[in-house]
């Protein structure tokens, strides 16, 4: 890297105050008319805007603010998830996942007609359904489906003595 | 004394202190508008660039993951703003230098007063293509680092490198 090369990388930092030249750099600063008129250059790109009305922080905060309010963003911290979207979903994928699972083999032993092949039930078909039910709905639908026909209290692993996060951290392992 | 920095003001913006955000504004309002201006924004749409790009800034601090500074993000918005504004308002056409005359740097009166300087400065800019135009300013007159300007314009360390010299060979005729 040449020297005027040198001086060209550093003049940007050294304009911002962040560096100082060295004395060899400032002599080839006096003497180089490329490096001297590259300098001069960036001291007034630097003063570009120096016409601009001066801006008002106080004023552009306040603007700021007065429209996160409008936007209705809060300016305290929110939680990514609220406890209730949180019991909500956690219910949402505890039923999702119990269906899949119980749902093929509880319908497998129908009684009324036991060499029908009910497996081929698709979880996916039965899970779209789960997007309306409130968080109640889910629940007494997770509480019935333990003791449906053919499904051991105990399917699928015994999920009921679960607290939420556990509950979570299980259904997780489940979807890899 | 210790300042803290920009991102650790973000931090405590996060956790609700109001008047973080306001140094936050008052740091970096004023190169934010230069910088636009000196990009090609008009005058009197600077004001409302700064403050449009703060507002999405604060906004959507939770989309911030902090792997590039606070301050490279809010470039990197009021950037996009800008050109927004400028597809909008398709006043000014950014041509290549090779298409126009360039203006002849030496005064014949052998002094060139402040004003004609950034005056002939800004029209050489403005013939700029505009991607050359951002990292030469980003730079040469906000003082980031080649991989801070990658990351503000969505480039590369080494193509803003070399746009960089490539606006500086140019422009420095301008400054002689």
């Amino acid at each position: 890297m040449t020297a005027c090369e040198q001086l060209s990388e550093r003049m940007p930092m050294v304009a911002a105050r962040r560096g100082e030249w060295t004395i060899d750099e400032a002599a080839h600063l006096a003497s180089c008319p490329d490096c001297t008129a590259e300098w001069r250059l960036v001291g007034r790109v630097r003063r570009l805007g120096d016409g601009l009305p001066p801006v008002d922080p106080a004023s552009i905060a306040l603007r700021v603010r007065e429209r996160m309010t409008a936007a209705g963003a809060s300016t305290q911290v929110i939680p990514i998830r609220s406890p209730r979207r949180t019991v909500y979903w956690g219910l949402a994928i505890a039923a999702a996942a119990v269906l899949a699972v119980a749902l093929p083999r509880w319908r497998s032993v129908d009684p009324a007609n036991p060499t029908a092949d009910r497996t081929t039930v698709v979880a996916g078909q039965v899970l779209s359904e789960l997007d309306d039910l409130s968080a109640q709905e889910l629940a007494a639908l997770l509480r019935e489906f333990p003791s449906a026909p053919g499904v051991e209290k105990s399917e699928p692993g015994g999920t009921e003595d679960l607290n939420l996060e556990e509950l979570e951290r299980v259904l997780r392992s489940w979807e890899g | 004394m210790n300042q803290r920095t920009d991102e650790e003001l973000v931090a405590d913006y996060r956790a609700g202190a109001e008047p973080a955000a306001e140094e936050l504004v008052r740091r970096l309002a004023s190169p934010l508008g230069r910088f636009l201006y000196s990009a090609g924004a008009e005058q009197s749409e600077v004001d409302d660039l700064v403050q449009e790009s703060m507002f999405r800034a604060f906004r959507a601090l939770d989309g911030w993951r902090g792997d590039s500074s606070f301050r490279t993000w809010l470039f990197r918005i009021g950037t996009n703003l800008a050109r927004d504004a400028h597809r909008r308002r398709k006043g000014r056409e950014w041509v290549p230098i090779e298409d126009h005359d360039v203006a002849d740097p030496s005064d014949p009166e052998g002094e060139v007063g402040a004003d004609e300087l950034e005056e002939r400065l800004m029209a050489e800019l403005d013939k700029l293509p505009r991607l050359q135009r951002e990292v030469f300013l980003l730079r040469a007159q906000q003082g980031l680092e080649y991989d801070e300007i990658s990351q503000t314009l969505g480039t590369t360390p080494g193509s803003a490198r070399v746009h960089y010299h490539h606006a500086m060979k140019r422009l420095r005729e301008v400054a002689r």
